[in-house]
């Protein structure tokens, strides 16, 4: 069965460290590459809950250079 | 059962550079060594959408139709006559090699006072230098997940250490008399580098 999103929870880099990555990296269920595929079905910005709380958006909020990313995706 | 396939990632950012990071870290991650059956699983396990969708879609389902047919133990091989090879691979994957010519040139001088200040630096026991093809797809990923440079300077980044040379290297790559499994790494990334700088461009 296909997964909508792929689920990574740990580190994978092989190269770098970095000072963020040594302060907590989060573990992220993300837009995923399959994000890159149909991503108006997936996380468009048009679908973005109006309501959704100001800190939980923190990290997702509908702005013009994602609208932009998804244009170019779908052309 | 294969072990879980993993990316981490930094702070919170957005859905859409969330997808651009994690395509990065994947190429770096098909592109630093033959990918084990965990990769191959999780490649499978994409949604790559409808067939008519976008050019990307064609190339994820291309990329599938390859991991499902690959075998690891000639991935290994394919990697190895590509990449390493006896003397040298058919391709020599550095940024010094495209731009100058021979290996450990300017390029990476200048890209390691950049990955110094982002505060960036090699993990312990690596011994490829940092403008290896899969180390720079890295790098690009933890910029835009973790670096908190503006996509302005993302774009100058892009520009001078990846769009370069990439283009002729995964050019080269998709056309290398070795190249199976590969050849759909190459069109994922000549791809998702036209996608990058049409993106980027439109940022300046």
């Amino acid at each position: 069965m296909k997964k909508d999103k792929t689920h990574f929870t740990a580190d994978r880099r092989m190269f770098l460290k970095g000072a963020a990555v040594a302060g907590g990296a989060a573990a992220l269920t993300a837009a995923s590459a399959s994000g890159l595929v149909e991503p108006a079905a997936k996380v468009s910005p048009e679908a973005a809950p109006a309501t959704a709380d100001k800190t939980a958006s923190k990290g997702y909020h509908e702005t013009q250079h994602i609208k932009d990313y998804y244009r170019i995706l779908r052309s | 059962m294969t072990e879980q396939v993993s990316l981490s990632v930094g702070p919170a950012i957005e859905a859409g550079d969330a997808a651009r990071a994690e395509l990065y870290v994947l190429l770096g991650t098909l592109l630093a060594g033959p990918p084990d059956e965990a990769i191959l699983e999780m490649l499978l396990e994409i949604d790559a959408g409808e067939s008519d969708a976008t050019p990307m879609t064609a190339i994820w389902q291309s990329l599938q139709t390859a991991a499902r047919e690959a075998d690891p133990e000639q991935l290994a091989e394919e990697y190895f006559k590509l990449f390493i090879g006896l003397g040298r691979g058919e391709l020599v994957p550095y940024a010094s090699f495209y731009i100058h010519g021979f290996l450990m040139e300017k390029v990476l001088a200048s890209l390691r006072n950049e990955l110094h200040q982002l505060g960036f630096e090699l993990q312990e026991g690596v011994s490829e230098p940092e403008d290896h093809v899969a180390a720079l797809c890295e790098t690009m990923g933890m910029i835009i997940s973790e670096s908190g440079l503006s996509l302005e300077e993302q774009s100058a980044f892009f520009q001078t250490y990846i769009a370069s040379w990439m283009g002729p290297f995964f050019a080269e790559l998709s056309d290398a008399e070795s190249a199976d499994f590969y050849r759909a790494v190459a069109r994922l990334g000549q791809q998702f580098l036209e996608i990058e700088s049409q993106y980027l461009s439109m940022q300046m």
